[in-house]
């Protein structure tokens, strides 16, 4: 069998066939709509690409309708899976080796107790404990020594809902060397890489850097100095499969990511019930419940340190229990 | 109007005064007003249909709370377009050298372990070089609505640039406004300001400083979006769905009135009960009259919130 003709820019001419059809710019592989017959760009296989095995799609759709069984219970009978798209994600695992150096101060309030001598008269002297504060500086000087694997996807400024768990998801993933073919029976559309490697690898280090400052300035009030050196350890490129289904409850739509490895949900859109609202708010008032309480128990033990503390955490656990009562939906995520 | 001449084919092109790139009417080749033909030009592909677009934007409106369950009966569309609007995104390495007066300090009076009573800052000379990655998006026409501006590409196949692909959808190409060469030199230009942050985060004095900025990588895309109006009860309301995924970029939708009314009247009797009973208990039981001010008071605004709420949303795009 011969090799496709490339005729025009991506058009191809299918070595079975005969047929005549166009390939995507970032098609890494493709089908021949007529035959069946599958090809790929520039030798893929000999890139020294990587990727993880999928699962059947009968059985992520089984995993789908246990999950969404177990989260939605009665509800289950009326959802309806409209969508279901499975994509060959490529991502770049990048191990890069950082030296971090750091140096600055942190502020710190120090609270220090201390005798004082009171009274005189007929009650005569006695001592007393004082407490005072004050601020205190604190040197903060350090070095962070790492080798992190850094994950992202290798498409400019793309996003998918699920993405940032997805990359998580592939820097502990079992890798095997690409096989195209199969990810094409399978139904997977690849999509092709648009990072550079040298890209993907200044990305990486850039990130690591950042990761670090963003350490040691929330260790810092003041950080003087932090200087990063950087190494690229070794760069890998992986094809993860992705599952995203989109269903629909009661005349709602609602999306849904599935690590098409492990067969997991990794994040999905859920309906809130009635149930669901109903606890929400039963827990808003039980906070207040509590509050009160607590407030009348605290008054008969003469705590006085939870003046502030009570009004604090009542209005800021009702008003989370209230808001997440009365949301449109609620987000679960799965790493 | 102004008259451009095709690189490729001669062809004259008759282009917006602010256009800057444009797509050849007879050859279809993507040139801009330098006369040079962009080749990494692509567009996005679509896979929802109008229908799938407004069928997508009634059912994410239904799931928003409060929205109107009438939407879909009484919707009445006004305007509808499917834009395809330019981006160019753009890579850049940079590093730069530098050299100057940076801080440090000393500490005195030591009051426990590694705890200072007093600081002293000193300055320091100081060098260093620092290298960054930019991936930088910028929005090419003027005319993409505000809406869109922080748009992230949807994670699907791109095709080269068609205009008949465009066409076949009835689809409205929007011409750039900001060539390759401006939005390169755009591009260094905003490394260049982040790279002196960091510079000024290490030195607060810089006495010398080299940069190299090197571009990377350079394209041009055009996204496919649609643009709805509609009605419901005489107001208008409008939306922008992403014709490659069905994802609700921005949307406005009305609110029912019932809806407002509960939360209203939720919001009225939880705030009233809490300046009651708080008021009441504080005076003798100041803990738990503070818990009760509060935790009404709280729950109070949040229905509030819910009483006078925008219909106002988005899909997050991951």
């Amino acid at each position: 069998m011969g090799q496709p003709q490339v005729i025009l820019g991506r058009t191809v001419k299918c070595p079975h066939c005969g047929a005549s059809f166009e390939i995507t710019p970032d098609a890494l592989a493709y089908a021949c709509k007529y035959c069946g017959w599958i090809g790929t760009t520039d030798e893929v296989e000999q890139k020294g690409y990587f990727m993880v095995e999928p699962l059947d799609s009968d059985y992520i759709r089984n995993q789908v309708n246990d999950f969404l069984h177990k989260h939605l219970k009665n509800a289950f009978a009326e959802i309806r899976i409209v969508e279901s798209r499975p994509t060959a994600v490529p991502i770049s695992l990048v191990q890069v080796q950082a030296h971090t150096r750091y140096n600055g101060y942190r502020t710190e309030m120090k609270v220090e107790s201390y005798p004082v001598t009171v009274g005189g008269g007929r009650g005569g002297m006695r001592t007393e404990m004082r407490t005072r504060t004050y601020p205190v500086y604190v040197p903060v000087k350090g070095e962070f020594n790492e080798i992190p694997t850094v994950s992202l996807m290798s498409r400019k400024h793309s996003a998918f809902f699920g993405d940032e768990e997805i990359k998580k998801k592939a820097e502990s993933a079992k890798l095997a060397n690409i096989d195209i073919k199969k990810l094409l029976e399978k139904k997977f559309e690849c999509l092709e890489v648009e990072l550079l490697e040298d890209e993907a690898k200044s990305m990486s280090e850039t990130s690591v850097e950042e990761e670090h400052r963003s350490r040691a300035e929330k260790m810092t009030t003041k950080l003087f100095d932090c200087y990063t050196n950087t190494n690229v350890v070794s760069s890998r490129l992986v094809f993860y499969p992705v599952y995203t289904f989109v269903y629909e409850y009661r005349g709602k739509s609602f999306r849904g990511t599935v690590d098409g490895a492990e067969g997991r949900i990794v994040k999905v859109e859920l309906p809130m019930t009635i149930g669901l609202r109903a606890a929400y708010l039963g827990l808003g008032y039980i906070v207040i419940a509590s509050s009160v309480l607590l407030g009348f128990a605290l008054q008969t033990f003469d705590v006085e340190s939870f003046i502030y503390a009570i009004p604090a955490l009542t209005s800021a656990a009702s008003c989370v229990a209230f808001y997440k009562g009365t949301t449109s939906q609620r987000v679960k995520r799965s790493v | 109007m102004a008259q451009w001449k095709c690189p490729s084919c001669g062809g004259v092109d008759e282009v917006g005064g602010q256009d800057l790139v444009t797509v050849c009417k007879y050859c279809k080749t993507c040139y801009t007003v330098e006369g040079k033909i962009e080749k990494e030009h692509y567009l996005i592909q679509m896979y929802y249909p109008s229908n799938r677009a407004v069928e997508n934007l009634l059912l994410w409106v239904k799931k928003q709370i409060g929205a109107e369950e009438d939407l879909p009966l009484h919707i009445e569309i006004t305007h509808i377009s499917l834009d395809f609007y330019p981006f160019w995104h753009v890579n850049i390495n940079a590093k730069t050298v530098f050299s100057g007066v940076g801080e440090d300090a000393n500490y005195s009076m030591p009051v426990g372990f590694n705890q200072y009573r007093i600081i002293n800052r000193t300055s320091k000379p100081e060098n260093g070089a620092i290298d960054h990655f930019f991936s930088l998006t910028y929005p090419a026409s003027s005319k993409i609505p505000i809406q869109i501006m922080g748009y992230e590409f949807p994670t699907r196949s791109k095709k080269y640039f068609s205009e008949s692909y465009t066409k076949d959808y009835g689809g409205d190409i929007y011409n750039g406004e900001i060539t390759r060469t401006t939005v390169e030199e755009r591009a260094k230009k905003d490394a260049l300001n982040h790279m002196t942050d960091l510079v000024n985060k290490e030195i607060f004095n810089v006495t010398s400083r080299t940069d190299d900025v090197s571009i990377s990588s350079v394209y041009y895309l055009h996204v496919p979006i649609w643009h709805i109006q509609y009605k419901f009860n005489k107001k208008e309301y409008s939306a922008f769905i992403d014709a490659s995924t069905g994802r609700v970029v921005q949307a406005t939708y009305p609110i029912s009135i019932e809806y407002r009314a509960i939360n209203g009247t939720l919001a009225a009797a939880h705030i009233t009960l809490a300046l009651a009973a708080g008021i009441l208990t504080i005076g003798f039981a100041p803990y738990a009259g503070s818990a009760i001010l509060t935790g009404l008071g709280a729950a109070g605004a949040v229905f509030l919130f819910r009483t006078i709420q925008f219909g106002s949303g988005k899909e997050a795009a991951k």
